[in-house]
């Protein structure tokens, strides 16, 4: 106990203190910035340390990287475009939530339930680092693989009411996981030849299009602010966030425990446990009908399991010198950097930096969440200002955002494949969180298979935890069936099911037809997934009424996930619903506003490409501006120099990020 | 605001092209020791941020400015892809030639270019090679409680002892499979692990045995393995038994046959020039010289030096010459010995 309360004097000695605040600060700011990943920082950083002493040095990464996953939450909130993959699922209900005027409430629970999360997971790395090693070691590549399994289960409540729309997307999810060389053959799968699909899609540049990309199309076509409604200003609605997250107590924990059981376990990755603590939530939810329309509790959950994971992630590290994933790999090195050996010692010698180490996470979660809640009024306010002014902005952080997975423009060229996607999703009510799961998972799913049975051949299905897990899977496939049918409304068929179908049906007949030349082992999956797509979309033909257009839509909502489009509400604009859902711009616009929007989004990303980062941002915000906003020249030029600015003061002289060339100056 | 729309567009075409001529710039003429003032130099990582070559880039960025005339900012970009693969394409054919972007991709690649591998879209004989930062010998470990501990005891054995490895192309998964075809060890090479971290707590799961990998990399991270005797390097590779492990046989005392030690050879040659930087072909020769001058020198700083230590890196740099010869001989081998090799490693 002496040790526990030496370590907070440590961390609190005015050097140790102030230097941890200074990465604080760099921590929030690559947490809003897009373009700037959680490790890319830290390994950029690395430097700095070199002449501090060890919980010095842990103060200023540590306190760095403890705050990137809570303010990566606010730019989901707010614009709905996540920073990183581990803040996808927050989108879901934190935006919808944003339209409706409640930024305030969302921001305070994602933030507050963060910051609990960070609580739990620090307590728990203090007390778990001795005993936490046996337990580790029992988790190996079967368990793993039961663990995807079990994250794949909840597709079926991700598809909520479109059950076998949501199979086919993730169907398609899969396949999109299988592109890339077979890390068993060295096989290419799908990738066209491109050398830039070799490494298989990454998560981020989608995550980015899918839900980022769609929302700022959809913004350009609006005359209104991101609120539809112009909430409550006032921070009580904060306050009320707070509340809601103490209300639901008991979900921030579990939702907590989710974070940290899977981010112990090194080889799972964080995108994962967002999406399984958001389908618990969903799961025992008394409204599971209003998840992805903004109910609060997803926002909850999704905040608490992100910053309680990161506890998780430190245990493996200091008990094993095993790092779970980069940025704990480059902590890691801090370690050997200062002589100190992770693993049993941490816990004698060295355990006044271990504690040093809990009492970081829980000081800057502290000073992170304090310092967000000044500026939370400012930030809540840019999404009552007309929605028009913030599109050169929210386009630069989708550039950017997807920008940081190659520092490649193919990277933009995939963020914009998905954002046609997204779109085409949100037009004709199609899921998008199963199609992001199987993408996540289908990679894990298909190695530790394969790894499981090199290892064990079909041994490893006796294994007590695969036996465990698997109860658990199908216990929560059964369950929603035991607690009776959540909705009887049948789901508005749009007449564009049918050709989108068409489409997946050939996707699959192309699919199956490619892989049925590979050996075995690199065509299973392939094989697989794709007569699953093939059986899905089959059975959605047979199941489409023959009618032409479905019945007047009903204001009876389900349960689907993915904010999807009530094209009546907003017309009529008196069904209950309505309290609820949001206008679906994409299904109202004119064929004008779409060809304008599309216009500009080319022009702003062909500008992009040919002339780069730093004279396509600020010209095109003053064109766009002047234009399309209708802005006077005074506020267009003050902007586009300021984007200008920050482009160029903070991303190529400070940070030295990457940013894009131009093709016409290379 | 519609019919401002086409102008508004005319307006970015135009503002573009000015935008365009107005750098039109190139700076050929000026004396090459001048060159750099004022330049960015990027150092093009094939791997992402926090791995081994990342940090090994990310140190030398940090001092070899100084030793540059005209002390240029020097920074890391990453562009992973392909095992180095998609690096090693940009930097040959895409990046600028005016020695303002140096290389630094897998060694491994050459094994690649000889075996034919798809997408090598260049010879790395014609690369500006400035110099390389480890002599890092292929070692394989495995656990001391292992069923067969010693080399000799795998030689013939009924069941094989598992080695853990990431996958085809790695030598954490090449190297084994060569041993085992050039010797007749019973090694069984477990592939897909996401990364040789995931390989380190399968050891110690115990679902596999051992590993193999660079000797530096096992000091590094496994380091502690060692001193405690909870695992030891069983079998090295290479010609010459490494000064830290005169007591650990060379595979190539157990080789079958002449092939098999040309086999052997082959799989550990692109140790000896691990981590290599290099400026793509084409670069003005004087401009090649500074750099390698620069890099010699990075290497003999004493405060580099400091850096390295704490951070347990052990430079053995080799120099332009000497990465040649090496890229020549591998190259040079007989088509058949290649193809053989090819079949080795196929899973």
């Amino acid at each position: 106990m002496d040790v526990f309360f030496s370590a907070l004097l440590q961390v609190l000695a005015p050097h140790t203190f102030g230097i941890m605040l200074v990465g604080i600060g760099v921590g929030l700011l690559v947490g809003i910035l897009p373009g700037l990943g959680g490790a890319a920082t830290l390994a950029m950083m690395l430097p700095f340390v070199y002449p501090m002493d060890a919980i010095s040095a842990f103060a200023f990464l540590l306190g760095m990287h403890a705050v990137t996953a809570t303010t990566g939450d606010i730019t989901s909130v707010l614009f709905g475009i996540p920073g990183e993959a581990t803040s996808a699922a927050t989108v879901l209900d934190g935006y919808p939530m944003t339209r409706r005027g409640e930024g305030g409430r969302a921001l305070g629970a994602v933030l507050f339930s963060s910051l609990v999360g960070a609580l739990v997971g620090a307590a728990v790395l203090a007390i778990s680092v001795p005993v936490i090693r046996p337990v580790v070691l029992q988790l190996g590549p079967p368990e793993f693989l039961m663990l995807t399994v079990l994250g794949l289960s909840f597709i079926v409540s991700l598809a909520g009411r479109n059950l076998l729309k949501g199979f086919i997307m993730a169907a398609f999810g899969f396949l999109l996981a299988m592109v890339g060389l077979d890390p068993q053959s060295s096989i290419q799968r799908f990738t066209f030849g491109q050398l830039y699909l070799w490494e298989g899609i990454n998560v981020v540049p989608v995550v980015v299009g899918l839900f980022g990309g769609a929302e700022v199309l959809q913004l350009m076509m609006t005359r209104q602010s991101i609120a539809a409604r112009r909430g409550d200003e006032r921070l009580a609605r904060v306050w009320q966030g707070v509340r809601d997250t103490l209300d639901h107590w008991w979900l921030t924990l579990r939702a907590s425990a989710i974070g940290l059981g899977i981010g112990v376990i090194p080889g799972m990755g964080g995108a994962v446990s967002q999406f399984i603590a958001y389908a618990h939530a969903q799961h025992t939810s008394r409204q599971p009908e209003t998840f992805g329309r903004g109910n609060v509790e997803g926002v909850i959950a999704t905040g608490a399991v992100n910053n309680s994971r990161e506890g998780g992630n430190l245990i493996p590290t200091v008990a094993f010198g095993i790092p779970g994933s980069i940025s704990m790999a480059i902590l890691l090195s801090v370690f050997l950097l200062k002589g100190l050996v992770p693993g049993p010692a941490m816990l004698t010698k060295n355990l006044d930096v271990t504690y040093a180490m809990v009492w970081i996470i829980v000081l800057s979660n502290i000073i992170a969440v304090a310092v967000s809640f000044l500026f939370l009024n400012q930030l809540v306010r840019l999404t009552y200002v007309r929605a028009v002014l913030l599109v050169p902005f929210l386009m630069v952080l989708t550039a950017f955002g997807a920008y940081t997975a190659h520092n490649s423009f193919a990277d933009i060229l995939l963020m914009l494949g998905a954002t046609v996607v997204g779109v085409a999703a949100i037009r004709w009510d199609w899921p998008r969180a199963p199609l992001l799961l199987a993408l996540v998972l289908g990679d894990i799913a298909e190695r530790y298979l394969f790894l499981s049975y090199s290892l064990y051949e079909w041994r490893w299905l006796a294994r007590p935890l695969v036996i465990a897990f698997a109860v658990v899977t199908v216990a929560g496939l059964v369950w929603p069936l035991v607690r009776g049918r959540r909705h009887a409304t049948a789901p508005t068929v749009p007449r564009a099911d049918v050709p989108i179908t068409i489409g997946f049906l050939l996707v699959a007949v192309w699919v199956l037809y490619q892989a049925s030349g590979w050996p075995f082992r690199t065509a299973v999956f392939p094989l697989a997934t794709g007569g699953l797509l093939l059986a899905f979309a089959m059975a959605k033909l047979c199941a489409h009424p023959r009618v032409r257009r479905a019945g007047p839509l009903s204001e009876g909502s389900g349960g689907h996930v993915g904010r999807g489009s009530r094209p009546l509400s907003e017309e009529t604009g008196r069904s209950p619903a309505d309290e609820i859902d949001l206008p679906d711009v994409f299904a109202t616009a004119s064929r004008r506003e779409w060809l304008s929007a599309l216009a500009w989004m080319a022009a702003f990303f062909l500008l992009l490409w040919l002339v780069g980062a730093l004279v396509a941002v600020p010209l095109f915000a003053l064109v766009y501006l002047l234009t399309a906003a209708r802005g006077s020249f005074v506020l267009a030029g003050t902007y586009a120099f300021a984007s200008w600015l920050f482009i160029y003061a903070l991303f190529d002289l400070a940070l030295r990020v990457p940013l894009p060339q131009g093709a016409l100056f290379s | 605001m519609r019919d401002l729309l086409p102008r508004g567009l005319i307006c970015l075409v135009l503002a573009l092209s000015l935008s365009a001529c107005s750098r039109g710039e190139s700076g050929a003429s000026e004396p090459p020791g001048e060159f750099y003032r004022g330049k960015t130099v990027s150092i093009i990582v094939g791997s992402g941020a926090g791995g081994g070559f990342d940090t090994t880039a990310r140190l030398v960025a940090r001092h070899i400015g100084r030793h540059i005339p005209g002390n240029p900012t020097v920074i890391v970009v990453n562009m992973p892809g392909g095992g180095g693969l998609v690096a090693a394409n940009h930097v040959y054919s895409a990046a600028p030639k005016d020695g303002t972007v140096i290389g630094l991709f897998h060694e491994a690649q050459v094994m690649n270019q000889l075996t034919g591998g798809e997408g090598v879209a260049f010879d790395l004989r014609h690369f500006n090679w400035l110099g390389s930062s480890y002599d890092d010998p292929n070692v394989c470990i495995v656990r001391s409680d292992a069923p067969a501990p010693a080399f000799k005891e795998m030689i013939g054995r009924g069941m094989p002892i598992a080695v853990g490895g990431t996958g085809p192309g790695s030598n954490t998964y090449d190297a084994p499979r060569v041993l085992a075809a050039a010797t007749g060890a019973n090694l069984k090479a477990v592939s897909g692990y996401p990364t040789t971290n995931d390989v380190r707590i399968g050891v110690e799961r115990g679902e596999i045995h051992g590993m193999c990998l660079g000797w530096e990399s096992v000091k590094s991270a496994s380091g502690e393995w060692l001193a405690d005797g909870y695992a030891k390097v069983f079998v090295q590779n290479g010609t010459t038994r490494h000064p830290d492990l005169s007591d650990v046989p060379l595979a190539m005392e157990f080789a079958k046959d002449e092939t098999s030690r040309t086999l052997l050879r082959l799989v550990d040659a692109p140790g000896a020039m691990a981590k290599p930087f290099t400026l793509p072909p084409g670069v003005d020769s004087a401009r090649v010289e500074i750099m390698r001058q620069a890099l010699a020198a990075t290497y003999r700083d004493a405060a580099f030096l400091d850096e390295a230590r704490t951070m347990k890196l052990q430079f053995q740099p080799k120099d332009a010459a000497q990465i040649q010869e090496i890229l020549n001989d591998v190259l040079a081998t007989p088509p058949d010995v290649a193809a053989k090799y090819r079949e080795i490693i196929q899973p």
